[in-house]
């Protein structure tokens, strides 16, 4: 037969206007809009068009779907190569560049087909056997040539080119597949009055109709009703890969090749969808049989054959033998009879339905009851079968098998929130269990063999999941559909062993041998026979062989399929791409990013800007030196010389008011709060429930009833979520609200000996004497149109003011600062100079308040003394926080001369082997310009014997020498901060 | 400020945003509706999400508490005579950005936005998350939607909705 032969002349749901021309390995083809690359192939004479996972075996398309293990195909070459894509589920397009996998030099000529011979020793498990000696270390040797030896396609290594989407969607009924199921439930749901969206994974809707030449019309009636409805909407070429709570389903869309996309348009979309109800009409796959060589390029599957015949026209064999436990393959025997094939019918039961039997007899087909197919010949295309009977063996020369053992219902999204499987023996297959009362199921699904069968289904589960939105409106009933049905299997198909090279799992290479092997070492159940023989673990998931792999172990260890049991099923039901569930949020959108009001100052004045959480913070200014490391010295001197400003608009801000604000703030800090005057502020500490330090801040008391707390910028949020949780769940009785207003204020702070002359040049209406504005003073006013509060705080130990504007005017109060502060010297400073200023001075941070220290750890035990009643304080008192050897704050000075200390250095005794964790660790670090060294803040064990440790630094072999102080290296008496 | 962004299919404008929070204590709620629409001079919304609106002023119920108040411009009297024995008050006018989106592909840039569904939004306002970062969605037809956003995340969330077209 020539390639062009087996296109058939009419026919199939094809535009033949639109030729499509595509290579394979290299080579051009030809085919229609509406083929598959599967189709295409075999319509041009192509059946070899892969190489199995292990053995290297040749292989051809077994099926016409979602679940093909064998025909995986690379697409596409450099960034945009993407492999182990189903041929079947490809839809042709222009210019579709795939290739073969898994073989080299060539896919007819495999080096690696090797392997097969070896296939003895390469059963199941051979590896962990194989290649554990001679020492512990050997896997690591062996490892790279077997990874090498096995695999599917190659992934690029490149970045992604392409544009992903991800997004949420919501509607009254999802409705899972497109064929005569879910057409008529989609249907009756959107009659009812639902929104409706209708699911399918191919690109036309039909399922299994569009194999059945007598559906057509019915078909094309039914798409162009549903398409005419409102308030449906069809999804084509979209996967419902996985089932989740609350009704979540998630769906994977592929573009449609023929829709010309924009430069910026997704190549797939995930999708969230919120369904209120769901209809599963996912259908059913059929099943293989076992037998040896069963795995030859011209084996497919019964449906498949069909498919190609009907759907794409192609007529993939001339003589060809139908293998079957299933009435179902006498349909695709009259398809292929009446297009002239020569059909010979091997069925494995002992009697089938008459009318069959007798219609097949009538159109010229040799029927073999109680037969099997025993061997298949051939190595790259099938030449004859074996088969096996009553009367013994007979080779029959083909040129196509086709084969079914049943079908297999598709349950996999049903079980995916653990509603576990049921075995129907009627039907030999296991059917979806019980499902929440949103849940419906319809169809082959359900275990139904009929059309007719699943059209009645569809409407009435359709009507029940629209009624759980509230939708009862008049459905009328669906258009009624002549069609030839068969009853399905009369008989349990079970593998038959003693066949060599009888593959259960194609795509996993996992023979009955395979299972046999796994069974007499002990994995019997289908968890560990999954496991030890790799079965279902291939990116088919095993759609075509977990079915006759537990019955081939239900039948070696004798016992019933249910209690066999099936594995997990978990989502994704195919494989999805990762680049859509990432959508849009990557690179520069990976997360967002939050500006400060005065963001544009920085970057338009030299500031190398910093990301600190989701902020963009000055790291340091150019103008003050050539790196980090020159700039924020100068930075810190400047600061302690004359004055610096820095933008700390990032400090958590929120505002607590209500007439029991002041007890709330009492028990939230560990540090009484009550006392507060109006008009000061006050350093606070929380604690969390179990003691720990959670955040420490300043909080300033506006009034008697309202008060302006600020946290770090790292635990703004978390702080807020712990103020609202609190007054939700321990104490609803107060009368408080908490509000963040971090985006509210612009805020910045001026620190430095001659901060009080800018500050009084800035804003003449306040005055900044030490008497009319102490240190935790408050002052407000306005500035502009916004409104102004100035606290006079310090965290780098110079004298300070914190400044917050409304935040439309934080850039003007900014500049009219600098303008104001020019006289003194005023500039600007950033993170890098801040965190080392607070250093110097011995402040706490995030570095130290780490989840794991107390006050006493931070020598802040002193604050609380014998107050009670605050969170955290029992749990506080537990014996283990005031253990001997708890880590204590300590200072920590560099001693060696042209030598720095390092953060996150283990802190060791002199002489003792720089071995394990030592006695505490360094958390932060600065050169310090005010000693000339570098020192640091640091935890160390309160026992620790001495003032001098080794401070090691593993990640840059790095050891130096430091003596333990005080950890305010700065002013301790804190006269720079009040003078 | 107004910051405008156009494309062939997307005007995107950045707005200030006069807001007013009024919060009711627990208990008092009774008490502090009637005082609340003394002070705004009409009916307040009954539902969360659900607006009610007179002379260029829209209240919000922000939740079962909490109602946001949206003056046409900034406005220190609004509701300033809530009895601190019922609630409070706190001016945000400062600290959110309006992002006023007209295109005709607004419900598919919603979508890949927020997780709310389209069809119950027409006049409603929707608290939900955009990029993580907490928002208002409202929207008056099929193109025209705006965005309650933290004004630190105004830049960004506007670059997010220009790449969703």
């Amino acid at each position: 037969m020539t390639p062009t032969e087996k296109r058939l002349a009419s026919g199939g749901y094809l535009d033949r206007s639109q030729v499509l021309k595509f290579t394979f390995d290299g080579r051009q083809y030809a085919g229609f809009k509406g083929d598959t690359l599967a189709s295409a192939l075999l319509a041009s004479g192509v059946s070899l068009v892969g190489r199995s996972f292990k053995y290297h075996r040749p292989r051809g398309i077994l099926s016409a779907g979602a679940e093909e293990p064998n025909a995986l195909v690379t697409v596409g070459t450099g960034a945009r190569r993407e492999p182990n894509l189903p041929a079947t589920m490809l839809e042709l397009a222009p210019g579709l560049d795939a290739a073969s996998q898994n073989n080299w030099p060539s896919l007819r000529f495999d080096v690696q087909s090797v392997n097969s011979l070896f296939s003895p020793l390469l059963s199941s498990g051979f590896y962990y056997k194989t290649f554990m000696g001679p020492s512990r270390r050997a896997w690591m040797f062996y490892e790279y040539f077997i990874r090498r030896a096995a695999g599917l396609g190659k992934a690029t290594m490149m970045p992604d080119p392409d544009v992903y989407d991800s997004r949420d969607d919501f509607t009254d009924v999802a409705v899972v597949g497109g064929g005569a199921a879910g057409l008529s439930a989609a249907r009756a749901a959107a009659q009812a009055g639902a929104r409706v969206l209708l699911i399918e994974q191919d690109f036309e809707i039909g399922g299994r109709l569009l194999s059945e030449p007598a559906g057509a019309a019915w078909l094309q009636a039914m798409r162009t009703e549903l398409e005419s409805m409102p308030n449906l909407r069809i999804m084509r070429r979209t996967t419902a890969f996985g089932l989740y709570d609350g009704n979540t389903l998630a769906l994977i869309e592929d573009a449609d090749p023929f829709a010309g996309r924009d430069m910026g348009a997704a190549r797939k979309t995930f999708t969230l969808l919120h369904a209120q109800s769901i209809v599963f009409a996912t259908g059913a796959i059929e099943r293989p049989m076992v037998f040896a060589n069963n795995d030859r390029p011209g084996v497919m599957l019964n449906s498949a054959i069909r498919a190609y015949v009907n759907r794409y026209a192609v007529l993939p064999g001339r003589n060809i033998v139908i293998a079957t436990a299933d009435d179902s393959a006498y349909l695709t025997a009259f398809d292929l009879l009446a297009h002239g094939a020569r059909v010979t019918i091997a069925d494995a039961r002992p009697m089938a339905e008459p009318t069959l039997l007798t219609r097949a007899k009538q159109m010229g087909a040799e029927v073999h009851l109680a037969t099997n197919v025993a061997n298949v010949k051939g190595k790259y295309a099938v030449e004859g079968v074996v088969l096996a009977g009553k009367a013994g063996t007979t080779g029959v020369s083909c040129d196509l098998v086709g084969m079914s053992a049943g079908w297999s219902p598709v349950l996999h999204l049903t079980s995916h929130q653990g509603v576990k499987p049921v075995y129907r023996p009627d039907i030999d297959a296991f059917v979806p269990g019980p499902l929440p009362e949103t849940q419906f199921v319809a169809g082959a699904a359900t275990g139904s063999s009929g059309v007719s069968a699943a059209i009645a289904e569809g409407a009435t589960v359709g009507r029940a999941a629209a009624a759980v939105a509230g939708k009862v409106g008049t459905v009328a009933e669906a258009p009624a559909l002549e069609i030839e049905e068969t009853a399905g299997p009369t008989t349990v198909y079970k593998p038959i062993f003693g066949q060599r090279k009888a593959f259960v799992d194609f795509q996993m290479d996992v023979t009955l041998d395979d299972i046999q092997l796994a069974q007499r070492e002990g994995y019997e159940s289908v968890e560990h026979l999954k496991r030890y023989t790799t079965l279902g673990m291939g990116t088919d998931q095993g759609k075509t062989s977990n079915i006759n792999a537990l019955k081939a172990m239900a039948k070696l260890r004798g016992i019933s399929i249910p209690v066999a049991g099936t594995t997990t099923f978990r989502p994704p039901y195919t494989p999805v791409a990762i680049g859509a569930v990432a959508g849009r949020a990557r690179g520069h959108h990976f997360r967002p990013y939050r500006l400060t009001p005065i963001h544009d100052w920085h970057t338009a004045n030299g500031a190398q800007m910093l990301e600190v959480g989701l902020w963009m913070r000055p790291w340091f200014f150019e103008a003050s030196g050539k790196d980090v490391n020159a700039a924020y010295v100068n930075e810190m001197r400047h600061v302690r010389s004359a004055a610096g400003i820095m933008d700390i608009s990032t400090l958590g801000k929120i505002d607590i008011q209500g007439p029991d604000a002041a007890t709330f703030l009492d028990r939230v800090y560990a540090n009484g709060f009550a006392s507060l005057k109006v008009g000061r502020a006050r350093y606070g500490v929380m604690l969390r429930d179990d003691g720990i330090v959670f955040d420490d801040g300043t909080t300033t008391r506006l009034g008697p009833d309202r008060f302006f707390m600020t946290t770090s910028t790292a635990k703004a949020a978390d702080v807020l979520s712990w103020l609202e949780f609190l007054l939700d769940t321990a104490w609803p009785d107060l009368r408080v609200s908490v509000s963040s207003v971090s985006d509210e204020w612009a805020g910045m702070s001026v620190a430095g000996p001659e901060s009080g002359k800018i500050l009084a040049a800035a804003f003449p209406d306040i005055g900044f004497s030490n008497e009319a504005f102490p240190h935790m003073g408050l002052a407000e006013g306005a500035f502009r149109d916004s409104p102004l509060r100035i606290i006079r705080l310090s965290y780098s130990g110079e004298r300070a003011y914190e400044i917050y504007v409304g935040a439309s005017n934080g850039e003007a109060a900014w500049r009219h600062l600098i303008d104001a502060g020019a006289p003194y010297g005023l500039k600007p400073y950033g993170v890098e100079a801040l965190g080392a200023l607070r250093v110097e001075k011995g402040h706490v941070a995030g570095p130290e308040i780490d989840g794991r220290t107390t006050l006493s750890d931070l020598g802040m035990g002193r604050m609380v003394a014998k107050r009670s009643g605050y969170v955290g304080e029992a749990l506080s008192r537990r014996e283990a926080f005031t253990a001997a050897n708890r880590q204590r704050l300590v200072g920590l000075k560099c001693i060696e001369p042209g030598k720095r200390l390092r953060g996150g250095a283990l802190l060791f005794a002199p002489g003792e082997p720089l071995e394990g964790h030592g006695h505490g660790r360094m958390t932060s670090i600065t050169y310090s310009p005010e000693l000339d060294c570098y020192v640091g803040l640091g935890l160390l064990a309160a026992d620790f014997e001495g003032d001098e440790v080794i401070a090691s630094y593993p990640m840059k072999n790095e050891v130096v020498r430091a003596r333990v102080v005080s950890p305010v290296f700065l002013d301790p008496a804190g006269e720079r901060m009040h003078g | 400020m107004a910051e405008t962004l156009s494309t062939e299919r997307m005007v995107l404008k950045q707005l200030p945003c006069p807001l007013i929070q009024c919060d009711a204590w627990a208990g008092a709620l009774a008490a502090f509706e009637p005082a609340l629409a003394r002070e705004i001079g009409g009916p307040l919304p009954t539902q969360v999400g659900e607006i009610a609106g007179r002379d260029g002023l829209r209240v919000v119920r922000a939740g079962p508490r909490r109602f946001w108040i949206f003056p046409a411009e900034r406005a220190s009297a609004i509701a300033s005579g809530i009895p601190p024995e019922l609630g409070c008050r706190l001016d945000l006018s400062e600290g959110r950005i309006r992002i006023e989106v007209t295109s005709p592909d607004l419900r598919d840039v919603v979508s890949k936005c927020l997780a709310i569904d389209w069809e119950r939004t027409l006049g409603v306002a929707t608290f939900s998350s955009l990029h993580r970062i907490p928002v208002m969605f409202t929207r008056s037809s099929e193109r025209d939607g705006a965005f309650v956003v933290p004004r630190s995340f105004a830049r960004s969330i506007s670059e997010w909705l220009e790449g969703c077209q």
